[in-house]
């Protein structure tokens, strides 16, 4: 069930209504259906698996409570994670398995199963006795399909309490994010994801459409998994459930290391917490900090597919971050040398143009989802340019794109980035919800009219329903 | 709670109020209307414009209506064959099933599904050059099983393509809430485009205003000639198969005593210099005289148009598709050279017509409701 949809619009209803009409029993119990009936939609495969981890994740948090046992914890998370590699690894290395698909959402409800499972270990948290708190957590429909990996303890209190009171000022933010996610989907997401023919056929094209089509898919990623966010966050607001921010900004960021405390932030914070500074992190020397920094992106990339293409994308972001961590004091002293301060408006630029140029570049592997795919590209990509206005103009139109079209794509994306620009401190929810009613109304009539009538027509996937 | 409610609600009412009246607009337009009811009405009613914008089940329409006209002169092809109007000929029974075949299968189809009493004494067929195309044929352009497809009229998307075309500037909602009575569809209302009685086609609006086209310039074409894609693809030899479909064809024309008239429609002067330049269309040479070798045994006739240079690119919709005044230049010459279809032309109209000329894609307005 696509989150844009009538009939999802329908279900969120009744859940509203049933979940703040009814009694705290009848509410959790309202909650479980909900969350059972939206994984249902997937299939009755997706819902085995949602209940067969859930059900692991209970149990191991009840055995490692009792036991405090590595051995339980390293079992724990063993079974859990065993069904996400065999669907993301064994169609890869055998033909013969090509025909497995993973569960819808399977590695998300694994991660948050991890995450349950170390605090229990670390006794931050005790096990839920009641399954069904648990399975709400794992099911958490908004949730479901691709994240954000809410921490339980940021959860539950929500769901649990008997004294759960309607929050307005939550709702209304929930349904200002539903309007913004819609905008971000319909208006710049799907419509920039309709014009990537250089990337399947190259030969038709000009060199430099394929580096328009790079740039575009770095936007259309960002949108597509912003929208979501949006729409995932806003949802468990009108429940009264707050939800950190899951992006706040990325495209502004000043370096590789900003770059990830803000996009996709809880999958970000789930690797730093989990692997990075397991694995030492940045307080046991240079070499442990390069080794923590490499496997930690190497485990992302490898996460978001088994090809090289991933991998590299992931190795390359732990080679910035380590390049950027060893070369500050000598780029400092560069700046220095020309008498250039930390907040000039030359070098804040400068460092918000080279970061962005890192993380396309790497997009562009994590696109190609192959070597091959990506060097055939690079063959096309690094033809000959003619600097002529009319190669420029000929290289975007022949993508598809119409003056129209573009003059569109061109104000929407400036809308964005704009909203991006103004809320990069605390995020979009911070920011929209200290806005007057006047703006926000506006705001949300601009958000749903540009939605009717220039959003993009049909239904296409979010981008992390595939990882 | 109540009051996020009511703010919601009162919020929400201005989007209901402008989605209904989209509603509206798109019920005022008759996109709704069945090929059965169009079909009706065209034999009610002297000329009604059919032009649905959000479906398209043109060959279903085409073959109900030739069964009710039972025609004694039938048009059949592509798009490439709409602009043969009923006025271009004496015969008062004479229908224009254009549009009804896509492939070069679907000609023998056509006819083998018209109701025994349906079928016509003459046929002209427009045999579209990429038919003889392996390259464009060979993708999936020939297949085995034909079949009319019928899409049902869908609200949600019929309601979405409204909205949004209005948002484009794609139409006027006052144009399609005062169109007249005998228009059906979203495309006749709004943009004057659709099928008139006798199966022949309206450009409407793009017939006075050709900078509309999607093909200004040429530059589609053009840009297809120079990739070979989308029925530009290169070939230097006729396909086999198509030899043996049209073969088939012919044969079952002599077998049902249809009189067959083969025309090879033509492209805009300077898309066929293109392709003449880009030296990949060997096989536009061929087709001529392979179909006059498949028809001479039966006594039907070929007539070659691919290169018309007696009309001009202005007299062209897009790089392969001509507008009335090439099609009345074509019925002229068949007058002049066809001995099936002596007689059968209303040289007069279309003499008269080609002097009095409202714009280069458009004929007398008569012919137009």
């Amino acid at each position: 069930m696509n989150f844009i949809s009538s009939s999802f619009g329908i279900f969120m209803l009744i859940v509203f209504v049933l979940w703040w009409k009814t009694s705290y029993k009848v509410r959790i119990v309202i909650l479980g259906l909900a969350n059972i009936y939206f994984a249902a939609l997937f299939g009755f495969k997706s819902l085995f698996y949602l209940a067969a981890i859930a059900a692991v994740g209970y149990i191991f948090g009840l055995i490692i409570h009792k036991t405090n046992s590595k051995t339980a914890l390293f079992a724990g998370i063993s079974c859990v994670v065993a069904p996400l590699l065999l669907f993301k690894y064994l169609p890869v290395y055998s033909a013969d398995f090509s025909s497995l698909i993973a569960p819808v959402g399977i590695s998300f409800y694994v991660f948050k199963s991890i995450s349950y499972l170390v605090k229990i270990k670390k006794k931050a948290i005790k096990p839920q006795t009641k399954i069904i708190h648990y399975f709400n957590y794992i099911a958490f429909f908004p949730q479901l399909t691709s994240g954000p990996i809410q921490p339980i303890d940021e959860f539950l209190p929500y769901v649990k309490t008997h004294s759960h009171k309607f929050n307005r000022r939550l709702a209304y933010m929930g349904f200002c994010r539903i309007c913004w996610g819609i905008f971000l989907k319909k208006c710049l997401a799907d419509i920039l994801t309709s014009y990537q023919g250089a990337m399947t056929q190259p030969e038709y094209y000009y060199g430099l459409s394929i580096l328009w089509c790079a740039l575009g898919y770095s936007l259309y990623l960002y949108f597509d998994f912003a929208s979501y966010s949006q729409l995932s966050i806003g949802f468990a607001n009108l429940l009264g459930i707050p939800v950190k921010e899951n992006f706040i900004s990325p495209y502004f960021s000043l370096s590789i290391g900003e770059f990830w405390r803000r996009w996709h932030i809880s999958l970000s914070s789930f690797l730093r917490e989990h692997i990075y500074i397991p694995l030492g992190g940045s307080k046991n020397g240079s070499l442990m900090l390069i080794i923590s920094t490499l496997a930690t992106f190497l485990i992302s990339g490898m996460w978001h597919g088994a090809t090289s293409g991933f991998i590299l994308w992931g190795l390359l972001h732990g080679i910035y971050l380590i390049c950027s961590r060893f070369t500050r004091t000598a780029r400092d002293k560069i700046w220095h040398t020309f008498s250039i301060k930390k907040n000039h408006p030359l070098r804040i630029f400068s460092n918000w143009f080279w970061t962005l140029f890192f993380v396309c570049v790497a997009w562009f592997f994590f696109q190609c989802e192959t070597l091959d795919k990506a060097s055939y590209l690079l063959g096309y990509l690094f033809t000959p340019f003619d600097f002529s206005i009319q190669y420029v103009k000929e290289s975007i139109m022949l993508l598809g794109f119409t003056n129209g079209v573009l003059l569109r794509l061109g104000i929407f994306a400036i809308a964005a980035f704009s909203v991006d620009w103004l809320s990069k401190d605390k995020g979009f929810g911070e920011w929209i919800i200290r806005k007057n009613i006047v703006f926000r109304t506006v705001f949300c009539y601009i958000c749903i009219f540009c939605s009717l009538l220039y959003g993009y027509l049909g239904s296409v996937p979010n981008v992390y329903f595939a990882f | 709670m109540k009051s996020f409610l009511k703010y919601t609600a009162l919020f929400l009412t201005p989007v209901l109020a402008f989605c209904l009246f989209f509603c509206f607009v798109l019920f005022q337009s008759k996109e709704h209307t069945t090929e059965q009811e169009a079909v009706k009405k065209a034999m009610d009613v002297e000329n009604i414009l059919f032009g649905l914008a959000y479906r398209d089940n043109t060959g279903y329409f085409k073959k109900l209506l030739a069964d009710e006209k039972q025609a004694n002169l039938l048009i059949l092809g592509t798009s490439r064959s709409m602009q043969f109007h009923s006025q271009f000929f004496t015969s008062e029974s004479f229908f224009n099933a254009g549009g009804a075949c896509g492939y070069i299968n679907s000609f023998e189809y056509f006819l083998s599904q018209m109701e025994s009493g349906a079928k016509p004494d003459t046929v002209i067929m427009v045999m579209d050059q990429y038919f003889f195309n392996g390259n464009w044929v060979g993708t999936s352009s020939m297949p085995e099983d034909l079949s009319y497809g019928q899409y049902d009229f869908s609200f949600k998307t019929a309601f979405w393509e409204t909205v949004q075309g209005w948002g484009k500037g794609k139409y006027s909602a006052f144009e399609i809430l005062t169109a007249p009575g005998n228009y059906y569809g979203f495309s006749a209302a709004a943009n004057q485009r659709g099928f008139l009685s006798d199966g022949s086609y309206s450009y409407g609006k793009l017939m006075t205003n050709p900078r509309d086209g999607t093909d200004v310039g040429f530059h589609d074409s053009f840009d297809r000639i120079a990739k070979g894609i989308n029925r530009f693809e290169y070939a230097s030899e006729i396909y086999p198969k198509s030899i043996e479909v049209v073969e088939s064809l012919l044969k079952y024309c002599s077998e049902n005593e249809i009189k067959a008239v083969l025309i090879i429609p033509p492209y805009a002067p300077s898309v066929y210099a293109k392709m003449k330049e880009n030296g990949n269309y060997a096989y536009l040479d061929l087709i001529y005289p392979t179909l006059s070798q498949l028809c001479a045994p039966y006594g039907f006739e070929v007539y070659d148009f691919t290169n018309m240079p007696q009309t001009s690119d202005d007299e062209y919709v897009d790089g392969y598709h001509g507008g009335d005044l090439v099609y009345a230049k074509i019925a002229l010459e068949l007058s002049e050279k066809s001995s099936i279809l002596s007689g059968m032309i209303n040289t007069q109209f279309i003499n008269e017509a080609l002097e009095n000329t409202p714009s280069p894609l458009k004929l007398s307005a008569d012919i137009y409701p």
